[in-house]
C-alpha cells in the first residue's frame, strides 16, 4: 500500500514538473534561509556558555544619576568595589577586577623587539576560579597573586614566540610607571568567539599596585574610591537567588551611599549571560548585539518558512480539481479517508523531505558566505551541532503537518459520486481560506519591502549627513609610549611638513569617529555660577592649536588656542551641547564663563559648532577641549597626496626615523567613522537576504498561482474569445481578483510596517521622514508582479487558437 | 439480497429543491441482473450512488445482505464497498497515472491482499478480459473499449458479490459495447448480482428484470425471464 502511495506520488511529482519545483524550491530556500539564521540567533544566545559558572557569574557597573533619572550607564566601577562587596555580601563568594590596559593597544618588547597588542587586561587572583579558560602551561594556583605575572593566550604565544609553552618566557610593557618586566606564568587557551570579554594577555592586578602613584586609581587596600576605571566581576556563592542578591546589594549600595557620601552614582548588576544581547552601556569590552534585532530576524525567517509552506497549500489544493478524480476513483475501490489523507501526507512528507536535502546543498553552497554576512566567526559549526538537525527534522514534521494536512483535509473529503460524475468543475470549498493566505503573502511582502526601503534610506541618509569634520585625506597615527620618544613630536612634524604631500599635522587626545568612550568623562562638570544643576556627563578630551583648522571644525565664538596658549592657563574650548546642558542661552554669552572641575576652575575660551564625534548614528555629546601640545593620542595628518599607500609608506618612513623603537600604527579617519556601521550594515545585509529570499518565495506562489487560475478558466478564456473578448479584456479578468487582495495586503501591512519602521528608526538621532514613496513603491512593484506573472500565462493561453484550447477540455 | 423501501434523495440548490428519488422501493435477489431505465435525470445514477454507498439518502431503508445500512458512517460504508462492491462507469473512470496493471490491483490492495496473490488475480481477470498484453499500459494509450475492460476487469479482481454498472456502454461503439454486455452475463452466470443503468434497449434484454423510472420513482418492473 505505502509503495503505491510513493509511486503514484513520484509519478505525480514527474507529471507536473513546474508543480514540483516551485514547491521544491520554495520550500528547500525557505528551509535552508530559516536554519542558517536559526543558527545565528542560537549562537547570539550562546554567549559565555562555555562558562561553568556562567548562572553566577555577575557583573557590577556604574549608574549615574541626575536625580531621579538615569544620566548616564557605564561598564566600569571603582577598585574598591570587588573587595568590598565579597566581605560584606555572604552572597558574594569571590570577585575579580578586570582592568583594560591601554585601549585599544599596548606596546609589548620581547628582547627589544615591539609589537602591539590589544586586549590585555590585569586581573585579580580568582579570574580562573571564575571564568573557565582551559589552562594549557602553568599552575593556576595563585596564578595572579603577585606582581608582574603574565599569562598569554595560545595564539599570543604561537604569534610573538613562535611556540606555545612560553612559561618561564619574559615580556616587558609600558605602563604609567615605566617599563615593567613581565614573567609570563600562563598559557591558556584563545577565548572563544562567543563571549564579551576576550583577552589576548592578563596580568596579575597586584603589578598595577607596585606604582604608589597610581594606587588611588588601582585601588589598593585602603579604601580610595578615586578611579573609576576597572570593571568589576563577582561569583555568587551556590544556590543563592539571583533576586535576593540583588535585595541585599540594593541594602548595600544605600549603605555604602550614607557611608562614602555617593550622591551621584549607584552600582548595578547584571548577569554575564545578559551582556551580550542586552548591555549597551560606555566601555564595553566589545560592541554588544541587540536582542531586538536577533527576535525580528528570526520573526522574518519564520515568515519566510510559513510563506514557503502557504505556497505548498495553495498549490497543492489549486490542483485539486486534477486530483479529485483519483480521490473518487480510490474511494470507489475501497479507500477510506484515512487512507486518502496518509496518501496526501506522504506526498507531502517526500516533498519537504527532498526540500530538506536540497536546503542542504544551499547551505553547504552559501555557508562562507553567510557566515561573512551575519558576522559569525569564521570557523563556526553549521552542521555540527545536534541542534541544527533537530531544527531541520521539526522543520519537515512542521511542513508534512501545516502544509500537508489542509490539502489532505480537503482532498480526501471529496465525494466521488459528485466528483466522478464530470459536472465537477472546482471546489468552492476553503477558498477563502486560500485567499487569505494569498493576503497573508502580499501583507508580508509588503511590510518586508517597506522596511528594507526604509533601511537603506535611513543608512544612505546617515552616510551623507554632514559630520562637521572633514575626515577626507586623514591619516591618523598613535603616539609612541614611551616618554622619552614623544618629546621629539616637533622634529617628527617638521619633517612631515617638509614633504609635500603632506598639509598639517595636529595633535589630540582623541579623535572623532572613534568611539566616545576612548575620551575620559567626568560627570557633574558645571558652571562655576550654575544656572541648571544637573549631573550630566561630560566628555573631556586634549587639543592642541592646528586640531580645529585640520579637522575642519567651525569655531562660531571665541578664539582657537594659539602660540600662547598653556595647559596651566586652564582654558578650554567646548561645543554647543554642552552650551546648552549648562542652561547658557546664547552661545555668545558663554565665553568667559567658568567652569569647576578636577578641583580646578577653568575659562570658556571658545564654543565650537557640533560635530559627530561617533557617527550620526548618536546624538550630540558635550565635549570639552582641553590645550595639551604633547605628542600622547594621536597625531592626525592631512595629506593631498592621491595614492594613500604610497602616503602611509611615506609617513611611516619618517615615524620609524624619528620613533625607532615605536610599532607604527596607523588608521584613516573615515574608516574609523565607517565602522561604527558595522552593526547596521550586519543587520541590512541579513535582513536583505532574508527579504529576497521571502519575495523570491512569495514570487514562486504568486507565480503558481496565476498559472493555475489560467490554466482552471482556460476553456472561459477560449469562449470569451469566441465571442470577442481582447487579450486586455481577458487580462483585466483574471488579475482583478489578484489585485483585489494587494489592496487588502496593503490595508493590513502599511500600519503594520508604520509602526515597526517608526520604532526602528528611534535608535537613531538622527532620521529620515516616512516618506510616502516608500509606502507606494514596493505596492507598485507587487502590483507590477502580479500584473505581469498573470499577463504571461494569460498571453500564453490567449493567443492559443480557442478552437485548441476548447477541444482541450 | 438488496432490499429497499421508500428511499429518498433530495439535492438542495440556492433557488429550488430537486426530489432525485420519490419514495423509491424494490428489492433484488441474489444471483440476479436488473436493468434500470428511465428518461435523463430521473434519478438512474443517484439510485447506483446511494446502492453503492457512495451517496447518502435523505430517508427511508436499505437493507443490504439482511444488514440495515443507511445509517452506517463513512468508514462502515467503505468497508462493505470494497468486500462486496464493483463499479463501472460510462466514463470508465481509470487513474491516468496508473498503468493497466497497477489499476487492476488497486481494490487488491485496500482489501489487504498479499503481493504474490494480487498477483495471479490480476493477470488471471486480464486474461479473462483479454487486455493482458496490455498490463504496462496507461489509460491513455488504450483505445474506449479496451478501456472499459480495464474497467470491468478492476470491478470483477476482488469477485464482488454486485457489480454496479452506470451505462457501461454509453461511450462504446456498439461491438465493443456487446463485448462489454457478453462480459458481464458471464459474471452474471458465475452468480455476480449486476445491477445496471442503461438508455439501450438493446443492452436491457441481457438483463433478468428491467425496473423502469420516472421522476424519482418507479413506474414499472417487467422480468424477462
Ligand atoms: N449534485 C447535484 N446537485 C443538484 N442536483 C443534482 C445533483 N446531482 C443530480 N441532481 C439532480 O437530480 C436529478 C437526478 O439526477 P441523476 O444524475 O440521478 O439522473 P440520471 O437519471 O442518472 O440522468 P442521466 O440519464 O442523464 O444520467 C436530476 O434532476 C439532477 O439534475
Ligand atoms: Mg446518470
Amino acid at each position: 500500500m505505502i509503495k503505491n502511495y510513493f509511486k503514484i506520488a513520484w509519478r505525480n511529482f514527474k507529471k507536473d514538473k513546474s508543480f514540483t519545483f516551485i514547491n521544491l524550491l520554495g520550500l528547500a530556500t525557505g528551509f535552508a534561509i530559516t536554519l542558517l539564521i536559526v543558527q545565528y540567533v542560537r549562537f547570539e544566545f550562546s554567549y559565555e556558555n562555555t562558562h561553568v559558572n556562567a548562572d553566577r557569574l555577575v557583573r557590577l557597573t556604574t549608574d549615574y544619576m541626575d536625580g531621579e533619572t538615569v544620566a548616564e550607564q557605564d561598564c566600569e566601577t571603582n577598585p574598591p568595589l570587588g573587595p568590598l562587596v565579597t566581605t560584606e555580601l555572604p552572597e558574594v563568594e569571590n570577585f575579580t577586577r578586570v582592568y583594560p590596559l591601554g585601549e585599544p593597544t599596548v606596546n609589548i618588547s620581547i628582547e627589544n623587539e615591539h609589537f602591539i597588542l590589544d586586549k590585555l587586561f590585569a586581573v585579580d587572583n580568582a579570574f580562573f576560579d571564575m571564568f573557565t579558560c582551559p589552562l594549557l602551561y602553568g599552575v593556576k594556583k595563585d596564578i595572579f597573586k603577585q606582581p608582574n605575572q603574565a599569562v598569554l593566550t595560545e595564539s599570543t604565544a604561537l604569534k610573538y614566540f613562535g611556540k606555545k609553552d612560553v612559561v618561564g618566557e619574559m615580556l616587558e610593557i609600558p605602563l604609567s610607571q615605566g617599563l615593567v618586566l613581565l614573567n609570563i606564568v600562563g598559557v591558556v587557551a584563545d577565548s572563544p568567539p562567543n563571549t564579551h570579554l576576550k583577552f589576548n594577555m592578563l596580568i596579575s592586578y597586584p603589578t598595577m599596585l607596585s606604582d604608589k602613584a597610581l594606587q588611588g586609581e588601582y585601588g589598593e587596600e585602603e579604601d580610595n574610591w578615586g578611579g573609576n576605571n576597572t570593571l568589576t566581576y563577582i561569583l555568587l556563592a551556590p544556590n543563592v537567588n539571583y533576586d535576593d542578591f540583588t535585595t541585599s546589594f540594593k541594602e548595600f549600595n544605600k549603605r555604602l551611599k550614607e557611608e562614602k557620601g555617593f550622591k551621584k552614582a549607584r552600582f548595578i548588576g547584571q548577569k554575564i549571560g545578559k551582556i551580550h544581547l542586552y548591555s549597551h552601556k560606555t566601555f564595553e569590552t566589545e560592541p554588544n548585539g541587540k536582542a531586538s534585532s536577533v527576535f525580528f530576524l528570526l520573526g522574518v525567517a519564520f515568515l519566510v518558512i510559513i510563506s514557503a509552506f502557504v505556497n505548498y497549500i495553495n498549490l497543492a489544493t489549486s490542483k485539486a480539481l486534477d486530483r479529485a478524480k483519483e480521490v473518487g476513483i480510490r474511494k470507489v475501490v475501497g479507500s477510506t479517508r484515512t487512507q486518502l489523507r496518509i496518501q496526501f501526507l506522504i506526498e507531502s512528507l517526500l516533498i519537504n523531505v527532498a526540500a530538506g536535502i536540497f536546503a542542504i546543498t544551499l547551505i553547504l553552497v552559501s555557508k562562507t558566505k553567510f557566515i561573512e554576512v551575519a558576522g559569525l566567526p569564521a570557523d563556526f559549526s553549521i552542521f555540527g551541532a545536534v541542534f541544527f538537525w533537530i531544527i531541520l527534522g521539526a522543520f519537515i514534521l512542521l511542513g508534512v503537518l501545516f502544509s500537508g494536512l489542509y490539502p489532505a483535509l480537503v482532498l480526501s473529503s471529496f465525494k466521488p459520486s459528485s466528483v466522478l460524475k464530470g459536472k465537477f468543475t472546482h471546489s468552492t470549498q476553503g477558498v477563502l481560506f486560500r485567499k487569505s493566505l494569498v493576503v497573508f503573502q502580499f501583507s508580508m511582502t509588503i511590510i518586508l519591502l517597506i522596511q528594507i526601503f526604509t533601511i537603506n534610506k535611513q543608512l544612505e541618509f546617515l552616510q551623507n549627513i554632514d559630520l562637521g569634520v572633514n575626515t577626507n585625506q586623514t591619516v591618523v597615527v598613535s603616539a609612541p609610549t614611551q616618554n622619552t620618544e614623544r618629546k621629539n613630536y616637533s622634529v617628527f612634524k617638521q619633517e612631515l611638513l617638509a614633504n609635500a604631500s603632506v598639509k598639517s599635522v595636529a595633535l589630540s587626545g582623541s579623535v572623532p569617529g572613534q568611539m566616545a568612550s576612548q575620551m575620559s568623562t567626568t560627570t557633574g562638570i558645571n558652571l562655576s555660577e550654575i544656572i541648571e544643576d544637573h549631573n550630566y556627563n561630560f566628555y573631556l578630551t586634549t587639543i592642541d592649536a592646528n586640531y580645529i583648522p585640520v579637522m575642519g571644525m567651525t569655531l562660531i565664538e571665541g578664539n582657537n588656542f594659539d602660540e600662547t596658549s598653556h595647559p596651566d592657563k586652564r582654558e578650554v574650548i567646548v561645543n554647543e551641547e554642552a552650551i546648552r546642558l549648562w542652561g547658557i542661552p546664547e552661545t555668545k554669552e558663554a565665553i568667559g564663563r567658568k567652569l569647576k572641575f578636577w578641583g580646578s576652575e577653568w575659562t570658556i575660551k571658545g564654543v565650537l559648532k557640533n560635530y559627530h564625534q561617533e557617527s550620526a548614528k548618536s546624538a550630540h555629546i558635550p565635549i570639552i577641549h582641553r590645550y595639551f601640545d604633547q605628542f600622547q593620542g594621536f597625531a592626525s595628518i592631512k595629506f593631498n597626496n592621491t595614492d594613500p599607500k604610497e602616503q602611509i609608506a611615506q609617513i611611516e618612513a619618517v615615524y620609524k626615523s624619528v620613533f625607532p623603537t615605536a610599532p607604527f600604527s596607523y588608521f584613516f579617519m573615515d574608516n574609523e567613522y565607517d565602522k561604527q556601521y558595522k552593526a547596521d550594515k550586519q543587520f541590512q545585509d541579513v535582513f536583505s537576504v532574508l527579504t529576497g529570499f521571502a519575495i523570491l518565495i512569495a514570487c514562486l506562489g504568486l507565480f503558481g498561482l496565476a498559472s493555475f487560475t489560467v490554466l482552471k478558466r482556460k476553456k472561459e478564456i477560449g469562449i470569451r474569445k469566441v465571442i470577442g473578448a481582447s487579450i486586455l479584456n481577458i487580462l483585466v479578468l483574471l488579475s482583478k481578483n489578484f489585485i483585489k487582495m494587494v489592496f487588502l495586503a496593503m490595508l493590513i501591512g502599511i500600519p503594520i510596517t508604520y509602526l515597526i519602521a517608526t520604532k526602528w528608526l528611534e535608535n537613531f538621532a538622527f532620521r529620515i521622514e516616512l516618506n510616502w514613496w516608500l509606502f507606494v513603491l514596493p505596492i507598485v512593484l507587487i502590483m507590477g508582479l502580479v500584473v505581469f506573472s498573470i499577463s504571461i500565462k494569460t498571453i500564453n493561453a490567449a493567443i492559443v487558437n480557442p478552437v485548441q484550447s476548447l477541444k482541450d477540455e | 439480497m438488496i432490499k429497499i423501501k421508500d428511499l429518498e434523495k433530495y439535492y438542495k440548490t440556492e433557488e429550488l429543491q430537486t426530489i432525485a428519488l420519490n419514495k423509491l422501493s424494490f428489492e433484488v435477489k441474489q444471483g440476479e441482473f436488473i436493468a434500470v431505465m428511465g428518461p435523463s435525470g430521473c434519478g438512474k445514477s443517484t439510485l447506483l450512488n446511494i446502492l453503492g454507498m457512495l451517496d447518502d439518502s435523505d430517508g427511508g431503508s436499505f437493507i443490504f445482505n439482511g444488514e440495515e445500512v443507511i445509517n452506517y458512517n463513512e468508514r462502515k460504508r467503505a468497508s462493505i464497498r470494497k468486500h462486496n462492491i464493483g463499479f463501472v462507469f460510462q466514463s470508465f473512470n481509470l487513474i491516468d497515472q496508473l498503468t493497466v496493471f497497477e489499476n487492476v490491483e488497486l481494490p487488491l490492495i485496500y482489501t489487504g491482499v498479499k503481493k504474490a496473490e494480487r498477483k495471479k488475480k490480476v493477470e488471471a481477470v486480464l486474461e479473462k478480459m483479454q487486455i493482458m498484453h496490455r498490463r504496462k499500459h496507461f489509460p491513455q494509450q488504450l483505445s474506449g473499449g479496451q478501456q472499459q475492460r480495464v474497467a470491468v476487469a478492476r470491478a470483477v479482481v476482488n469477485d464482488p458479490k454486485l457489480i454496479l454498472a452506470d451505462e457501461p456502454t454509453g461511450n462504446l461503439d456498439s461491438s465493443n459495447g456487446n463485448e462489454v454486455m457478453e462480459l458481464l452475463t458471464e459474471l452474471n452466470d458465475q452468480g455476480t448480482t449486476i445491477i445496471m443503468v442503461t438508455h439501450s434497449e438493446h443492452d436491457a434484454k441481457y438483463s433478468h428484470r428491467i425496473i423502469r423510472m420516472l421522476d424519482g420513482q418507479k413506474v414499472t418492473e417487467n422480468s424477462l425471464v
